[in-house]
């Protein structure tokens, strides 16, 4: 098969310097800095966490509004795994500013969880003015969140620079929302996708500002880096492929009105993969990665369709047809990556990929909600893994696209000392204003004055 | 199928403590989705064959973050009279930030963030040059409100308002703070001030002002 030659692609690019031999390069001032190379440094993991808990909680209350709306039977399954969500981000929150800080998160932040409800509660009703109070609420909610956030931080995060933020959350929330109940599922699934991107770079913010806080805590390293944006991105696309892809096997086999927009979503979301991946190993690299994983895709929908069907023999010629497409993804990983990710390593990762969405979509089909939706979250936290991974071994590759220096070590030498005589501190007579026309004559005459007083 | 809106009376609410009650009557009972689909697929006579289609989505209105940087080239400060060209700056061979090859031009830091887009960008100046005043001599007479523009070299046009003007000394800046990531847009102007030391031809401190893209 063809694919086989684009495999070869990579392996005419020069292996590189080892990750150990950078590190030396920048002892000292730019450890301070963001050139570090590695994905996983302290600042890099917080960032990581912070993204995944984030990302999901996006994901997760859009599911669970459309659920409320539906008024589906899998409602409180799910919104009880948005609940476990906010809990583990407060349980974040406690390790960094206390106990106290994480009960006050955690009221702010289930309050706002709670106006959703209120908003599909009164979408339900057709109740305008219940709507209208749930956007009030949640635009007080807005406020106070970023004075929180504010104030935690001791002005690292501006509540001036949160609120616009905080406000495109609900905004993005509120209209894929009602985009999905107007029936314009195509709307609904893009916001739904901006809005999970959205909150990967809000713990972009909120890492900078709590490693910038707490330098000694994170080791001084950044959470905003070439590498770590690299790990963010990839790990944001990879998490959410396997939440729209539970939800759009759910679509299909329930014969849902929106199975086609969840998919062309699910799909959407693959080709941000194949862009990321084309980037970095070209074009030909990008298009032989597409058509593996969106085969993959494919047989799942194959397993969904046996399903509707009651068809076992469809079921298990598609659980082959996964079988076969791990040992083929694998190899063109460890290929892409020079050896890199070991095939091995892969077949693993991604046989417990594959176990963990058909399990979400066994469960949910045989009325295991709350099994089911456990699965779901593993299978995005499972997507860390290969984001991570990937990012890692990326970079190891090619460290001369990610050891860019993109702060320096010290500020500019802007001034050449031709003012300095007339006075010791220039800025000191800057508040005299109008003197300063003339600059030279003024300035002498004032120090002559002080001087014989 | 067109999906119903159901009510939520016989959903309990685990989100908050402190629902309201409901106060209007839920309509009328919906079509259940797991009913109606069921039987759907139990149906002999009608097949599901799902595929997938190829075709991109489209939205009516997509929300998102429209804030995109420009390559700065000229920079005009209304309140104390600065117009200036703007040319991109790198690092000295020490790391340091490099500055201005003249005294009446301006330099940004083209490794860091492009002023407009979320992060510090940066946008140095000398004070001074060997003889007189230079580009950035009045900056510290910047108050919070001025605003300050951006031109970019697609012609484009960014208004920042100031919101402070510090001093730190030159070895104990808070880089992170002046050149790193933030969810704003953020532009941050140099320049040096305090005592001149003669033997190293350099200022002992520098003034930041602080500013912020102005959202309309």
């Amino acid at each position: 098969m063809k694919k086989r030659t684009l495999l070869a692609v990579p392996l005419s690019m020069s292996l590189l310097v080892p990750t150990a031999a950078f590190a030396n390069d920048h002892e000292g001032k730019a450890a301070e800095t963001n050139a570090d190379t590695s994905v996983s440094t302290p600042a890099s993991e917080l960032r990581s966490a912070l993204g995944h808990l984030f990302t999901e909680h996006a994901f997760l209350a859009v599911e669970t509004m459309k659920k409320g709306a539906d008024g589906t039977e899998d409602f409180e399954a799910l919104a009880g795994e948005l609940n476990k969500n906010t809990e583990d981000l407060t349980a974040a929150v406690t390790s960094v500013y206390g106990e106290e800080g994480g009960a006050q998160f955690n009221e702010m932040w289930s309050s706002h969880i709670g106006f959703f409800v209120d908003y599909v509660k009164a979408t339900g009703a057709k109740d305008q003015a219940g709507k209208d109070k749930a956007l009030e609420a949640l635009g007080g909610y807005v406020t106070e969140q970023a004075a929180f956030l504010e104030s935690a931080t001791e002005g690292r995060l501006k509540a001036a620079d949160l609120e616009p933020g905080l406000k495109m959350h609900i905004d993005q929330l509120i209209w894929a929302f009602d985009s999905y109940v107007a029936g314009d599922y195509e709307t609904g699934y893009m916001n739904e996708r901006e809005s999970i991107k959205h909150m990967s770079m809000v713990a972009a913010g909120l890492a900078t500002a709590i490693t910038d806080q707490f330098p000694d805590k994170f080791e001084n390293t950044m959470a905003v880096t070439p590498a770590a944006d690299l790990r963010a991105s990839l790990e944001q696309v990879f998490t959410e492929h396997a939440g729209l892809a539970v939800m759009a096997m759910q679509n299909g086999v329930d014969g849902d009105p929106d199975f086609d927009a969840s998919a062309a979503a699910l799909l959407a979301n693959a080709d941000d993969l194949s862009a990321a991946v084309g980037s970095v190993y070209g074009e030909e690299g990008g298009e032989a990665f597409d058509a593996i994983w969106k085969s993959h895709i494919g047989y799942f929908v194959d397993y969904v369709t046996a399903t509707a069907n009651d068809d076992q023999a469809g079921k298990d010629q598609a659980m082959k047809e996964l079988e076969g497409y791990v040992v083929e993804q694998a190899a063109f990983l460890e290929s892409a990556t020079e050896g890199g990710l070991p095939a091995a390593d892969l077949e693993a990762g991604l046989t417990e990929h594959v176990t963990q969405l058909i399990a979400a979509f066994d469960q949910y089909v045989a009325g295991d909600f709350e099994g089911s939706y456990a699965s779901l979250r593993e299978s995005y936290a499972h997507m860390l893994m290969p984001g991570s991974g990937l990012a890692q071994v990326i970079i190891n590759q090619f460290p001369e696209k990610f050891s860019g220096q993109s702060m320096p070590d010290g500020m500019p030498k802007t001034g050449m000392g031709g003012t300095a005589d007339q006075d010791g501190m220039p800025y000191e007579w800057f508040l005299l204003g109008g003197l300063l026309v003339a600059a030279i004559g003024g300035a002498f005459a004032l120090r002559k004055a002080s001087n014989e007083a | 199928m067109k999906k119903l809106l159901s009510g939520f009376l016989g959903l309990s609410l685990l989100l908050t403590a402190c629902q309201a009650e409901e106060a209007t009557p839920a309509p009328e009972p919906t079509v259940d989705k797991q009913e109606a689909s069921s039987e759907e697929a139990s149906s002999s006579t009608k097949k599901t064959n799902l595929t997938l289609s190829e075709s991109k989505l489209t939205a009516t209105k997509l929300i998102k973050d429209e804030r995109q940087g420009i390559v700065p080239t000229r920079l005009q400060i209304p309140a104390i009279n600065v117009d200036a060209p703007i040319d991109p700056a790198g690092l000295t061979e020490d790391g340091d930030m490099d500055v201005p090859a003249d005294i009446v031009s301006t330099g940004w830091f083209e490794r860091g963030y492009m002023p407009g887009e979320p992060g510090n960008s940066v946008i140095a100046g000398h004070v001074d040059g060997k003889n007189g005043p230079a580009v950035f001599y009045d900056i510290g007479k910047l108050k919070s409100g001025d605003e300050v523009l951006v031109t970019g070299e697609d012609g484009n046009e960014l208004v920042f308002v100031v919101n402070k003007v510090e001093i730190y000394p030159f070895e104990d800046s808070p880089l992170r703070e002046i050149f790193g990531f933030s969810n704003g847009s953020k532009l941050n102007l140099i320049t040096c001030t305090g005592e001149y030391n003669k033997k190293g031809s350099y200022y002992e401190d520098r003034l930041v002002v602080y500013t912020t893209l102005k959202t309309s």
